[in-house]
């Protein structure tokens, strides 16, 4: 039995390879079908073909400009809260006092609902990219921090007293062993992130923008055009795949030794 | 070298304890004496094995001397010196042999002496190639470690190690990780490095025999609190290599060793037996 289960036929192996895609073109084919069957009308649950058909109508170049709007603010905020994370966490892991001083300050950032505190933001920061980029940073920027200083804390005691016992100063020890060792930490965590950025962005979009693919669903939704809201929400996804694929991707090419403790 | 030390140390030994002591207090507990009055003296080029369970505190014993913990009794003295903070001349082998995941096999040999000085010269590059040379790992220059068996890997911590140029070399129960065979192996490698290498090493072991083929003294210890029970001359003729091994005195020394360790152990269980 198990080698059957090793070994199996060319039919069964294409099969395997090709199963989510099926399942994918299966739960459509079912939606479809009950949209028909049942004539749901399109402002309750459009068929797919009716989203395909709205997301065509829109232009590319329109299409382009919502897209456009969203990465620019979505990649933004994620690379603002990179560049904030990593000094803030190498400083918490060096010294005791700001680790004190910091963590429960962080805790409270974090417990802020950032759905809450967006219109807020907006009124203080107005209503540009400046404002969605500080709010999609706000929701990215803690499980980099939290994980990095994980990582960095984790590292075996044998090695930090081999550190010691060669005298090597704090930011070579920060350096050459511990942001190395938080690596495969980092990159979780900056997967989570690149999820949250796009939540954080449209979130901001929602409330506060003339363009980009949150302002599309909410436009949209509010002229009850539910079709093109979806094909907006569909695009979405597609944006949110790629995004944190990229992020295994760079991994997988720039730190390969890190993949086996993650993966 | 040949001939086993004498209780007389040389004038100017490389290691030399004194009563030394460490007592852990934790917060909150009754505080933990790890180890109580050590009093033992390293020559140079001497090749010292402390023998003991595990628990003993000899891998303690082996951080004080590397001043990676600070005695609360007695004083610590390296060439004539009194230890304040590790030292460049002391080199350090771990347990786990620490190597770096994302180095290959030649940055991590040059990894300690980067990490200690920040840069590399040509001339030290050139050096740890010949270590790895000589510790045979040449054609790994740029395996990644954890492509590497676990032998491979102590050997490489080794090369780290030497190429560091220490006068003592610590070695922390370096081989216990290892399958019987490769550690054997590994004690056969370490001996015909130090016979063309010589320099003064303090070996952790919880092996009799590895102890008695390697050492020049054996330190035999007592658990909770780690105290010396007894020091050991081996008189077994340098260099050694497989003869050793198959020397019938090398036989007797170990039965000796473990008959004294186990009367003891014997007598302790005795006296707990017949005082219920």
């Amino acid at each position: 039995m198990t080698t059957r289960r090793q070994n199996p036929g060319r039919t069964q192996t294409w099969l395997f390879k090709a199963l989510p895609v099926l399942t994918f073109a299966a739960v459509l084919a079912v939606w479809e079908l009950c949209c028909w069957l049942f004539a749901l009308p399109p402002y309750l649950l459009p068929a797919p073909s009716a989203i395909v058909t709205a997301g065509l109508d829109v232009s590319v170049a329109r299409w382009a400009a919502h897209i456009g709007t969203t990465l620019a603010v979505a990649l933004g905020g994620f690379c603002l809260a990179l560049v904030v994370s990593l000094p803030m966490a190498m400083a918490i892991v060096s010294s005791r006092w700001i680790e004190r001083g910091l963590y429960p300050l962080l805790i409270v950032v974090q417990s802020i609902p950032v759905v809450a505190i967006t219109p807020i933001l907006l009124v203080m920061l107005g209503p540009g990219i400046v404002a969605r980029t500080v709010i999609t940073f706000l929701i990215a920027f803690f499980p980099i921090v939290v994980s990095t200083v994980t990582g960095m804390a984790s590292v075996p005691d044998d090695l930090l007293e081999l550190s010691r016992s060669l005298r090597a100063p704090n930011r070579r020890l920060l350096r050459e062993i511990r942001l190395p060792f938080a690596v495969a930490h980092l990159f979780a965590a900056l997967r989570v992130s690149s999820t949250l950025a796009v939540i954080g962005t449209v979130v901001a979009e929602f409330i506060s923008s003339d363009q980009g693919l949150g302002y599309l669903i909410f436009y949209s939704t509010s002229n009850f055009r539910i079709p093109l809201a979806f094909a907006a929400l569909a695009v979405l996804v597609i944006l949110s795949l790629i995004f944190f694929r990229a992020i295994v991707l760079i991994q997988r090419l720039l730190f390969p030794w890190s993949m086996a403790t993650t993966d | 070298m040949s001939l086993p030390m004498s209780d007389e140390p040389s004038p100017t030994p490389a290691i030399r304890l004194t009563d030394v002591g460490l007592t852990f207090s934790p917060a909150g507990q009754a505080p933990v004496t790890a180890l109580d009055g050590i009093s033992l003296t390293v020559a140079r080029g001497e090749f010292v094995a402390i023998l003991g369970p595990s628990g003993c505190g000899k891998s303690t014993l082996l951080r004080l001397i590397d001043g990676l913990l600070e005695p609360t009794a007695g004083s610590i003295h390296v060439f004539d010196y009194p230890m304040v903070a590790p030292r460049d001349d002391i080199g350090f082998v771990f347990q786990k042999c620490t190597l770096l995941p994302w180095l290959n096999v030649m940055d991590n040999v040059l990894f300690a002496l980067r990490h200690r000085q920040g840069r590399i010269t040509a001339e030290q590059r050139t050096a740890a190639a010949r270590w790895l040379d000589i510790v045979g790992l040449s054609a790994f220059a740029q395996a990644r470690p954890d492509a590497l068996s676990g032998g491979m890997q102590q050997r490489l911590g080794l090369a780290r190690a030497l190429l560091l140029d220490p006068d003592i070399l610590l070695m922390d129960e370096p081989f216990s990780a290892l399958d019987a065979m490769t550690r054997d192996e590994m004690g056969l490698r370490l001996m015909q490095l130090w016979n063309s290498h010589p320099t003064t090493v303090v070996f952790v072991t919880h092996s009799i025999s590895e102890a008695l083929f390697l050492a020049d003294r054996i330190v035999v210890m007592s658990a909770r609190p780690g105290r010396i029970r007894d020091i050991v001359n081996v008189p077994l003729a340098r260099p050694r290599g497989l003869d050793t091994l198959r020397d019938p005195q090398f036989q007797a020394l170990a039965n000796q060793l473990r008959d004294d360790y186990f009367a003891f152990d014997e007598s302790a269980i005795a006296d707990r037996v017949s005082s219920r």
